[in-house]
């Protein structure tokens, strides 16, 4: 008996969005930077978003803990105020050590600290770092160009992050919809999802190409 | 977002990826991250800050069971709903976050709202300070914190210092005294022991009765609410716990400190006042969490029994200041203790308005009653007491010379320290049993006491004094009121029978004054009167022609057998090298409705005279002065009772003798007699031949004073009547009218009985009295007219 394509699309397609849920999922649970042993000036710009409603976000710092794998680490670009609800660019930049075998990973944990109506806030941020033979030069939430601080720069769509770094990380500047890294930071693919979401695209295509058109039975 | 919409990220993302990954060497990596807004707040539990708290203050106390806490102040942490993992603590020195508190409580708790918040904790502080010991710092700096952790690598700590600060300590001064007591105590305390003080200003006594001065009327029905505060201009416990909500300068500036209860310390009847507002004010609303007493009377002191009846009993009352004797005496001790500026009633008062506040702390007060019987101290107030135990007060001005010798007669002038209350040891079983105005009996809650080697003035400014109330205000095993209560009523005091007043000299014996309870008789002064007596820079003054003085003897007695007469004997002396009686009275004294065992007043009249040498005389006795003008000192004393010597010695000035000169009313020297002559009155002071109620014959005799032989113008014998009250040998005045010089056929002055054969003549008056020399006067000039 011939299946019914109708029939067959039917049960396909809810298992194929599972399968895009699950490659989703793993991308996030795959999340590593990558860096090459002996590189030097690697640099990790942050964009600094402050959520707060009304208080400037000030006195900040950023301090880091290194890996074994990490040579020298600085603080490259502080930020001396963030608005409120407003944004702002620091960066760490870091070397890593020569001769670290291949696959090495580490944690580099960095800590921005300051204050906002009268509290202290002090946020952490782990960047899982993995040493490849050759690493892409832009990674993690990227647009066009390399960040730089955007003083007094225009914000066209209003959403509190100037068009310059709304470039430089990849979100449109002209809609206060697209802000940088929605509506998921997921910087890079394991190798887990990215075969997922090759099944998913092929699939999705078989999904398409047998579906039934609309008044055939008719 | 549509499936579709993310799908297309992902793909941009990836594109993105995959061109990246031809490039080699340095790396960048970008990231996004958010600064969230928490809304941690930090506010204080009981709302009585409105808005965010900067500190909190350690107010609470422990309990009287094992982990129990009375809790004071609190805070409560809040954050906005939020997603991810959320864990309180705190950043330690480092500035890395430690989740919760340690469990010694050094740092105070968490615990979760009774409603159960999900997003919030309540704080409370320590039970102290510092749980490891006294802290002289000011503030601790805490920093509160809040952990959410959002995703796995990623989380934020939000965190708030806060300032842990000691409760504020309000300042309660005693009865005569005024904020200005401590002045010195503030200082050291704020600066040694990390302090804030306010002082309480009760000096005013009815907050109704106006703006305070010295001294009020006391009665702590009204007047503990000046500790209570709440009343514009002055300071009290919820003002200063409102400085401190808001910040004030004289808390911690700019600080809003959450705070529930202030520690109380007073001194003298301030902790009387304290007390009332803790155990009996209707309106207390529980804000105090220590109070330590510095000389309080919590029994009573014998003084105030004394004082209050010399203010009240109209015999001790009437009785007047005599140059240094009232410094001495009981009835003149308030105006004396005023004039030195130790006691000050309201203006334009009388020291009458001190009266209520004194007959609280009488022994045996009504209102010390009500405070310690039946379920005295609070069971949610801790308390402690300093004890003085140096009975003297030191009135040292200048080294060695001990200005206010006449205190304390039985003392030396160049004696150090003088007792303010010379009886006080007498009243309070012996030396070191008083700090000189309060027994230690009174001032001991036996709980928690120590004793100090001070005297009622001197505990604000001793720094041993401010580092046990500092050592105690951070204790938190200070014992609580129930504690107080048992111990306060098992303690046995012997001298709570020492009811009612006392009125004593004191007894020197080595080089203190002692004496043990109440003695039977207590001798007040001596207050003198009289017709002929006269006063001369604020001394009592008989003059030349003398006259009956009346020594008023009051004091008081002990009544034997309750409406039975005492005979007793009382001697007038004058004080010397060897002191002389003057005077003897056996005494019926009258108890009337006094019941046995209490001490009745009573006042006897002695006499005292003088003679034409100045020598000073009683019925009984006289001492000879042949050098002039003399000043005596006279007491007097009970035989009989070994309790004491002597009464305060009262002054009399008795001047130079001189018989007063044959003078003519209106006119001047040289007097001018005319044929019609000038009448005059003669006056002079005669010796007394016999006692009282009789008459005497007296003989005074006018005289022309002649280079060879004297002429006698007129010789005159007139009888006086003596007063009733005279005695032999005393100096009576007469005063004769009708005698008269004038000029005669000859043009010569001449008296009733010759003539002076002189147109000037120099007069004068001569007195013959048997049993005693005759007095002349000096002469006058007497011319005759033209």
């Amino acid at each position: 008996m011939q299946a019914d394509p109708e029939e067959s699309t039917s049960m396909i397609r809810p298992a194929l969005l599972a399968v895009l849920f699950l490659g989703l999922l793993c991308s996030e649970a795959a999340f590593s930077y990558q860096v090459e042993a002996g590189s030097s000036s690697n640099e990790v710009f942050i964009l600094l978003v402050n959520d707060q409603p009304s208080a400037p976000f000030h006195s900040i710092s950023l301090t880091h803990a290194a890996p074994g794998i990490v040579g020298t680490a600085t603080a490259s670009i502080v930020p001396v105020q963030v608005e409120a609800e407003s944004s702002d660019l620091a960066a760490l930049q870091f070397d890593v050590l020569p001769g670290v075998a291949l696959g090495a990973t580490g944690q580099l944990i960095i800590t921005l600290a300051g204050e906002a109506a009268g509290k202290a806030i002090e946020t952490q941020v782990t960047v899982p770092l993995e040493v490849v033979e050759s690493a892409p030069a832009a990674q993690g939430v990227v647009g066009t160009g390399v960040p730089a601080p955007d003083p007094g720069g225009v914000d066209s769509d209003g959403d509190g992050v100037t068009d310059a770094l709304e470039v430089a990380f990849g979100s449109n500047p002209n809609d206060p919809e697209s802000f940088p890294g929605q509506p998921f930071a997921v910087p890079a693919l394991g190798w887990v999802g990215a075969v997922l979401l090759a099944l998913f695209a092929l699939a999705w295509g078989w999904v398409l190409a047998h579906a039934p058109q609309q008044g055939s039975r008719a | 977002m549509s499936v579709a919409l993310r799908l297309t990220l992902v793909f941009t993302i990836a594109a993105s990826l995959l061109a990246a990954s031809l490039s080699h060497g340095a790396t960048r990596i970008q990231l996004v991250v958010h600064i969230p807004d928490t809304g941690l707040s930090v506010t204080d539990l009981s709302g009585e800050i409105v808005g965010e708290v900067d500190g909190i203050a350690t107010d609470a106390l422990v309990g009287a069971t094992p982990g129990e806490v009375l809790p004071g102040a609190s805070l409560q942490l809040s954050v906005l709903p939020t997603p991810g993992a959320l864990t309180w603590g705190q950043l330690d020195a480092g500035g890395d976050f430690q989740a919760g508190l340690p469990a010694n409580g050094h740092d105070g708790h968490f615990s979760t709202p009774l409603a159960g918040a999900p997003f919030a904790q309540i704080y409370t502080p320590p039970v102290e300070f510092d749980l490891t010991g006294p802290n002289g710092a000011a503030e601790r700096p805490l920093r509160l914190a809040v952990r959410i952790e959002s995703s796995p690598g990623e989380a934020v700590v939000v965190s708030k210092e806060i300032l842990l600060v000691k409760p504020p300590v309000v300042l309660v001064h005693g009865i005569n005294s005024g904020p200005s007591a401590w002045t010195n105590f503030q200082a050291a305390f704020e600066a040694t022991h990390g302090f804030r003080t306010y002082t309480v200003d009760h000096s005013g006594g009815s907050y109704a009765s106006g703006p305070p001065t010295y001294g009020g009327n006391g009665d702590p029905h009204e007047v503990y609410s000046f500790v209570r505060g709440g009343i514009p201009g002055l300071v009290g416990v919820s003002d200063a716990l409102v400085a401190f909500r808001n910040g004030d300068a004289s808390a911690h500036p700019g600080k809003r400190i959450a705070v529930a209860k202030a520690d109380l310390v007073a001194s003298s009847y301030g902790g009387l006042l304290s007390r009332w507002y803790i155990e009996q004010a209707a309106d207390y609303t529980g804000n105090v969490r220590k109070l330590i007493t510095m000389g309080t009377p919590h029994r009573g002191t014998p003084i105030t029994n004394m004082d209050v009846e010399a203010l009240t009993n109209p015999t001790i009352a009437a009785a007047d200041a005599q140059l240094l004797s009232p410094i001495v005496s009981v009835g003149g001790s308030l105006q004396i203790i005023d004039d030195f500026g130790f006691i000050r009633w309201k203006d334009g008062g009388s020291p009458q308005d001190v009266v209520p506040a004194l007959r609280v702390m009488t022994v045996g007060s009504d209102l010390l009653a009500v405070l310690n019987e039946g379920a005295p101290f609070h069971d949610e107030v801790a308390y402690g007491s300093i004890v003085g135990t140096d009975d003297y007060i030191d009135f040292l001005l200048i080294p060695l010379l001990n200005v206010f010798n006449g205190l304390e007669p039985t003392r030396g002038l160049l004696t150090a320290q003088k007792s303010y209350f010379p009886w006080m040891p007498i009243l309070d079983g012996g030396p070191s049993a008083s700090d000189a105005v309060v027994p230690t009996w009174s001032q001991t809650l036996p709980a928690r006491s120590t004793s100090v080697p001070f005297d009622h003035l001197s505990f604000h400014d001793s720094s041993t004094v401010q580092s046990i109330v500092s050592i105690w205000l951070q204790d938190s095993e200070l014992p609580r009121g129930a504690a107080h209560r048992t111990a306060f009523q098992a303690q046995v005091i012997p001298q709570a029978a020492s009811r009612g007043n006392a009125y004593v000299g004191s007894a020197l014996i080595g080089t203190q004054s002692v004496g043990g309870g109440l003695v039977s008789d207590a001798i007040n002064r001596v207050a003198f009167s009289g017709p002929t007596l006269g006063s001369s820079g604020g001394l009592p003054r008989l003059g030349p022609s003398g006259g009956v003085v009346t020594a008023t003897l009051t004091g008081m007695s002990r009544v034997v057998s309750a409406g039975a007469p005492q005979t007793r004997t009382l001697r007038l002396v004058e004080d010397d090298v060897f002191d002389t009686t003057l005077d003897v009275l056996s005494a019926s004294l009258d108890p009337g409705a006094t019941p046995t065992g209490e001490l009745f007043s009573y006042s006897l009249e002695a006499r005292l005279g003088r003679d034409q040498s100045a020598s000073i005389l009683g019925p009984d006795g006289a001492l000879s002065n042949f050098l002039g003008g003399e000043i005596w000192s006279v007491g007097y004393e009970i035989d009989g009772e070994p309790d004491y010597d002597q009464s305060p010695w009262a002054d009399i000035d008795f001047p130079s003798f001189s018989l007063p000169t044959a003078f003519v009313p209106g006119e001047s020297e040289p007097f001018i007699v005319t044929a019609a002559g000038s009448p005059f009155t003669l006056e002079g002071g005669v010796h007394a031949n016999a006692g009282g109620g009789a008459s005497q014959s007296v003989n005074a005799l006018l005289y022309e004073d002649n280079f060879f032989s004297d002429t006698l113008l007129e010789d005159r014998t007139f009888t006086i009547s003596t007063p009733s009250d005279a005695f032999p040998g005393i100096l009576l005045p007469y005063s004769e009218p009708g005698y008269l010089l004038y000029k005669n056929g000859s043009g010569h002055v001449a008296g009733a009985d010759n003539s002076s054969f002189e147109t000037n003549a120099d007069v004068y008056h001569y007195l013959i009295q048997p049993g005693a020399s005759n007095p002349s006067s000096s002469n006058v000039s007497v011319d005759v007219a033209p």
